[in-house]
């Protein structure tokens, strides 16, 4: 189906109104359409090799995007162990503290942002924070149920978690009324505060 | 690859037509070769043929940009997350970090620049045990792109002297952060082969001046 051309170069074919189409796609991005079809090819090539699909991608644009914008920042993740170990022993109640305040806010951005903030804080939580297996959100009536699983969370890690998805339910306009948490795990049921 | 000089008008036939068993006008390109094997074996495990997978990936490319959405942009926040996280960084909401380096750095000191001293050898470590073409250029662009608080990162090289220089500048910076920050690049840089010979700290900029080491 493919015809040899040069050295390195096959003719491949496609329907006429694919080719309109990108016509169009490449007028439109001002770029020459050999141009514009290269990289949608190797786009979408890259992106397919490191298994994502279109919507996945989709997803971690507006992820990153979301994160960069909300006060996140990336850290060594051997230097944080290191500082938490250090400090939590020494003030445990005032680094939780401190992470429930960070929840708050970003609870609190993501309220303005989104149409369904529980939602988008549960997607976040699963694209950017890698040691998490599982993150379950279930919204049913006024209530809102919050679960994560990790195998390798500590303890001290896994109470930092409960308390940043607390502030940050806080900010989206819920309350905890109940909480179940053990190494690695953590359960949260939250209802809708009167306005 | 693709220009109005090379397409080709086509009318295939029904009875070979993929599409259906429908008469559809076609036209061909001309693509690279290794796109194409790349795009077969895509098209094998997902049993499709090469034909529809092409029309597939320019259908999503295409609804993509109708959508506004910037592909290029999406693969490499993508890759940014994938390359933090193989690189053994987090996403942590910087007002708890600030608060957990400038405790630690005001209490013990000596310690925790020793600790990210540690963690920049870590990485380089791993960079370089890694199958990169180039470990030092993908760790300096992985570092640019994980450091987007600040203003300035550079990592160039004179090739005629052999001299790195590191340079970090953000105004909000805090004298902590940039000290142990430069104590990772410092861990990195020894760990890639350089000796550091000259290095400064203030607020909101830091720099590192290294040599490559003889072997």
């Amino acid at each position: 189906m493919t015809k040899r051309i040069g050295r390195d170069r096959r003719l491949v074919p496609i329907p006429e109104e694919l080719v309109q189409s990108l016509l169009k796609g490449a007028s439109r991005e001002g770029k020459p359409l050999n141009q514009f079809v290269e990289d949608a090819l190797r786009l979408v090539l890259n992106s397919l090799s490191m298994g994502y699909s279109y919507q996945e991608l989709a997803r971690v644009l507006e992820t990153v995007q979301t994160q960069k914008a909300s006060g996140m920042t990336l850290v060594p993740v051997q230097v944080l162990k290191y500082l938490e170990s250090k400090v939590y022993p020494v003030e445990p109640e005032a680094l939780q503290t401190e992470w429930f305040k960070a929840g708050l806010w970003y609870g609190k951005y993501l309220k303005e942002k989104f149409s369904k903030p529980a939602e988008v804080l549960a997607e976040l939580l699963e694209v950017t924070r890698w040691e998490l297996d599982e993150v379950d959100v279930k919204e049913e009536s006024s209530a809102v149920k919050f679960r994560c699983v990790s195998a390798i969370l500590s303890l001290e890690e896994t109470l930092f978690l409960k308390k940043f998805v607390e502030g940050s339910m806080q900010g989206l306009g819920y309350k905890l009324i109940k909480e179940d948490l053990v190494k690695g795990i953590i359960f949260l049921e939250f209802k809708a505060e009167a306005e | 690859m693709l220009s109005e000089g090379i397409l080709k008008n086509e009318v295939s036939s029904p009875l070979k037509s993929e599409l259906n068993m429908v008469k559809v006008k076609r036209k061909t390109f001309a693509a690279r070769e290794d796109f194409l094997n790349h795009l077969g074996k895509i098209a094998e495990r997902k049993g499709l043929t090469l034909y529809n997978t092409v029309n597939d990936i320019f259908q999503l490319f295409i609804n993509a940009e109708q959508l506004g959405v910037n592909l290029e942009k999406t693969v490499e926040q993508q890759e940014l997350l994938e390359n933090a996280r193989t690189s053994g960084f987090i996403l942590v909401p910087e007002i708890i970090w600030y608060d957990l380096i400038d405790e630690a750095y005001r209490n013990q000191k000596k310690q925790t620049l020793q600790k990210w001293f540690q963690a920049g050898q870590w990485i380089a470590k791993r960079y370089r045990s890694s199958d990169f073409k180039d470990p030092f250029e993908a760790f300096k662009v992985n570092m640019q792109s994980f450091t987007w608080k600040v203003s300035e990162f550079t990592l160039q090289r004179d090739e005629e002297t052999g001299i790195l220089n590191f340079r970090l500048v953000g105004p909000r910076l805090s004298e902590s952060h940039a000290a142990l920050f430069t104590a990772l690049m410092k861990g990195a840089l020894q760990e890639f082969g350089y000796r550091i010979v000259g290095s400064d700290v203030s607020f909101g900029d830091a720099w590192i001046r290294a040599k490559e080491m003889e072997t």
